[in-house]
């Protein structure tokens, strides 16, 4: 907006100041100039004069935030939470395991709550300031969050190497230069190797040239930045990006949202800007079956099981969606495969609701984790739906663990054209 | 250091070890917390005087515990057992309020509704919903559309506000000029008394079976019960949606024009008068609203009926000298309608604002407006005192008065408190009602008496009879006599 548009918006307030008193303006000088009050004596990385706006709204965002919607707990709303947040920054409460578990299991950093956001901006990305300033004090992290840092920092990732053996298997069939690097997400690798088989099953036939530096591989950060270990995400981003240059690659591709996120948005701040373009799996899909690449065989078996079991949709998940806006592809690359099977579901694209598994809230409180996915699936259930296809490796982990009686259907997109491609 | 808490529990003595024993035997361990950062957390609502402590690091108040009933038998045996401890429950929904209702002020337990949200039927048939009284409000409205109704209940609290919170405080949305407020859509409910007893109305179009006692709870601000469940009127979504706005010269010949509507058997969902103040404010770009107030209307329903009434809303508005605007000052309104900014902008920079609404018959109602203006702005330090008119009847209207300053020669909560005595007591001198739909609390609480008369002495005498340990919400509605001599005997 144009300053003169700005001055003409403000001009009812400037008229008021203007017919004010001088003692009335004396003393709104003063309360001006006192503002500073209100902020921390010494440097911090968070946000403060957002947090304020934040904790002093009414918290109009809540009723779209899945945590407090399922945990019913006031403590997890979004101005709470940025309550909290400040009163630990100015050193109001004590910073104690107790005080800081609702900023970790209270948060999805799904973003719900930015479209509702007058000032736009997440509760999530204002706490991923405070636990950098958080993080100097570990010790008193609440003990799970401190071993899953301890781990993190162990094993460069979520899991142990031998956690991963058959991911690795695969990915070591893959040249160590070429065209595109793969870059697998941890939990892919950990919990669904047929996601990575799939991946590569589909380069194959496309003509990709897929490169993988798997001996090498570590996570892309994400989970050190949401406990606010930025030292290990600059080395983690730093390591990354020395692997992009040795590969040669043209390009990067990431079947996880949150490590293209990460890559994309994330690695700038943290010093290490990959210069590269990072796909995640849904462009690469897309820009395959664009120029013709991908091509599918409508009658193949492998896809009757799951056109018989009725109405197929799709879960957008919240990074991809909302921090990415990637949904038009998929919706029209499952309306080519499904096509009027295919139903798109009311809280969809940017108006999706998070699987459970975003930010920490799973090793904060995995209950709580487990209580929003079974919400967000009975809201599949509610209209009909049996067969969900998402395309994230945490979506499909949350939805899968709380689905014991298999009554959903559950597929990661990269399945479903691997299965339907033709041979 | 921690945090100073500004109503401290002076005077409620109780055993909390006997206490959390009980409420874990009623609630389990998962729906009972005294945690510290719990406590933090629910000793607040949106009043903003309550947002110049908090950043001051006060918290307007603390309780000692908080519960999530899952059913109205914890809902029963927790009265029971708070009675006979003798300690305080606050029923909260999500503590939105802007008067400070839902504040522990004496401690106690809080009563979280929040899991008790259920939409339990909707009947397609006799056009109702019944539901449990924890719902976002938001979240109900968004379900009844996708089944094609509405509640027509949008007040803009509406986000972060639960069926609860509109009932205790007897609540009034944005399209309640066509849809009524919330007494007028209650159907029947299900509450608990103080003593433990379930009370549960039926269903009926009318009744005529003495006093109705369902309509008595609602606006009791949780001082007699708790409602958990309640069977409302619901509506088909509407056909058609006609917006128009005029602008006139004077508030006198708005609220004219908009007195001649209602009184014509026209009722807009939506209706909404802006003095000059908040025109310039909030409708800077219309050229022809320079120096005029600002009408807009919203015309809903079937597109026969919408059409028709946006015809007779037309007539009238040029009848009282009314400019035509067209439909884009009500579209920035549907856009901009829940973009609550000031409160966290402004509060900030040491600037004390509120807003406090009033309601009077028509043959007051510019005098009300001017004098309560005229009052605000006679207060030192108030740099700016606007209003607007958001509810209307056959027999009158409801003014929300917005005002601004700093203080001068008084700390911010004495300006604060002396603003809304200015505009209260000018609203009972002129013959008004000192509150439309925010209620009571405790911002309102002094002027009880002036309000009532001796009918004030009868509430009481009822509170004292179903509430004779004055457990529920105490501090509220009552002032803080009833019940307070038998605590401090304890």
């Amino acid at each position: 907006m144009r300053i003169v548009d700005k001055v003409k918006r403000k001009k009812w307030m400037i008229q008021a100041l203007a017919q004010a008193s001088l003692a009335e303006k004396t003393s709104l000088t003063k309360g001006f100039l006192n503002k500073k009050q209100f902020y921390p004596t010494k440097k911090v990385q968070a946000d403060i004069t957002n947090l304020i706006y934040c904790m002093l709204c009414p918290n109009m965002c809540r009723f779209e935030c899945p945590v407090v919607e399922t945990s019913k707990i006031e403590t997890h709303s979004p101005a709470i939470k940025s309550r909290i947040a400040y009163y630990l920054e100015m050193n109001l409460l004590d910073k104690s395991a107790e005080t800081l578990q609702p900023l970790f299991e209270g948060c999805l950093h799904c973003s719900a709550c930015k479209a509702w956001c007058p000032f736009d901006f997440a509760v999530g990305d204002l706490l991923e300031d405070v636990t950098v300033d958080l993080f100097q004090n570990l010790k008193k992290y609440p003990q799970k969050l401190q071993d899953f840092t301890i781990r993190i920092q162990t094993n460069n990732g979520l899991y142990q190497k031998e956690q991963l053996k058959k991911a690795t298997k695969l990915l070591h069939a893959l040249p160590k230069e070429g065209e595109l690097y793969y870059f697998p997400g941890c939990v892919t690798m950990r919990n669904h190797p047929e996601v990575i088989e799939g991946i590569i099953q589909i380069a194959k036939k496309a003509g990709v040239k897929l490169v993988s530096l798997t001996d090498e591989h570590v996570c892309c950060g994400a989970p050190s930045l949401y406990l606010g270990d930025q030292e290990k995400a600059k080395e983690l981003a730093k390591h990354n990006k020395e692997l992009f240059k040795k590969s040669k690659a043209k390009a990067i591709l990431c079947e996880c949202p949150e490590c293209a996120y990460t890559l994309k948005e994330k690695y700038p701040e943290l010093g290490s800007k990959v210069k590269l373009p990072v796909l995640h799996v849904v462009e690469w899909l897309w820009d395959l079956f664009e120029k013709e690449k991908l091509s599918f065989r409508f009658s193949n078996k492998k896809i009757e099981k799951i056109l018989e079991s009725g109405p197929i949709s799709y879960h957008d998940p919240c990074v991809l969606s909302r921090k990415l806006h990637i949904y038009d592809q998929t919706y029209c690359l499952l309306a080519t495969i499904f096509q009027e099977q295919f139903k798109e579901i009311t809280y969809s694209k940017e108006q999706t609701h998070c699987c459970g598994f975003g930010g920490l809230v799973n090793i904060a409180n995995h209950q709580l984790a487990d209580a929003i996915a079974t919400k967000r699936l009975a809201e599949f259930q509610d209209e009909g739906i049996q067969t969900i296809i998402t395309s994230c490796p945490t979506c499909l982990y949350g939805f899968q663990k709380n689905n014991p009686e298999l009554t959903f259907e559950l597929f990661d997109l990269v399945e479903i054209v691997s299965k339907l491609m033709d041979d | 250091m921690p945090p100073e808490i500004v109503y401290e529990n002076a005077n409620w003595v109780y055993d909390k070890k006997v206490v959390k024993q009980k409420l874990l035997e009623i609630f389990g361990l998962k729906n009972v917390s005294d945690k510290e950062v719990d406590l933090f957390a629910y000793g607040k609502d949106f009043s903003l005087i309550a947002s110049h402590w908090l950043l001051k690091g006060k918290i307007a108040a603390k309780p000692d515990f908080i519960v999530w009933p899952e059913n109205v038998k914890q809902i029963s045996k927790l009265l029971k057992m708070a009675t006979a401890e003798k300690v305080p429950v606050i029923p909260f929904g999500s503590g939105s309020g802007v008067v400070g209702g839902a504040l522990p002020i004496h401690g106690g337990i809080i009563v979280d509704m929040k899991k008790m949200d259920k939409i339990v039927e909707i009947n397609k048939v006799n056009l109702t919903a019944t539901i449990q009284t924890g719902i976002n409000g938001m979240n109900l409205e968004r379900t009844l559309n996708s089944k094609g109704f509405t509640m027509g209940h949008i007040p803009q609290s509406v986000y972060t506000s639960t069926l609860g919170g509109y009932l205790a405080h007897k609540a009034a949305g944005q399209f309640s000029t066509k849809y009524g407020k919330i007494e007028d859509m209650i159907l029947s409910l299900e509450a608990v008394l103080p003593d433990g007893t379930i009370i549960k109305s039926k269903p009926a179009p009318r009744k005529s079976i003495g006093p109705q006692l369902d309509k008595f709870l609602i606006g009791s601000e949780g001082t007699l019960a708790i409602i958990t469940e309640v069977t409302v009127r619901i509506w088909p979504l509407p056909e058609k949606r006609v917006l128009i706005s005029y602008a006139f010269p004077s508030m006198a010949q708005a609220l004219e024009a908009v007195r001649s509507i209602l009184q014509s058997q026209v009722y807009p969902a939506v209706i909404r008068i802006y003095d000059a103040n908040e025109t310039a404010r909030h409708f800077l770009t219309e050229a022809n609203a320079k120096d005029r107030c600002m009408t807009i209307f919203v015309c809903e329903g079937s597109q026969q009926i919408a059409e028709f009434e946006a015809s007779i809303v037309s007539e009238k508005s040029r009848s009282c000298e009314g400019v035509a605007c067209g439909s884009a000052p009500v579209e920035h309104w549907f856009a901009t309608r829940f973009n609550v900014k000031e409160s966290s902008t402004l509060i900030p920079l040491n600037l004390v604002v509120d807003t406090i609404e009033v309601a009077v018959m028509w043959d007051k109602a510019n005098k009300l407006y001017q004098s309560v203006i005229a009052s605000m702005n006679a207060v030192p330090g108030t740099v700016l005192a606007t209003g607007h008119a958001s509810h209307f009847y056959e027999q009158g209207v409801c003014f929300y008065f917005s005002f601004g300053g700093t203080a001068v020669k008084q700390t911010e909560e004495e300006y604060y408190r002396t603003v809304w005595k200015a505009c209260i007591e000018t609203t009972l001198q002129i013959g008004g009602t000192i509150a439309h739909h925010h209620s009571i609390g405790l911002n309102r609480l002094q002027w009880m008496k002036d309000e009532w008369g001796a009918a004030y002495d009868v509430i009481k005498r009822i509170k004292k009879s179903l509430d004779p340990n004055n457990i529920l919400n105490p501090g509220k509605l009552f002032l803080h006599e009833v019940g307070k001599k038998e605590q401090k005997e304890k």
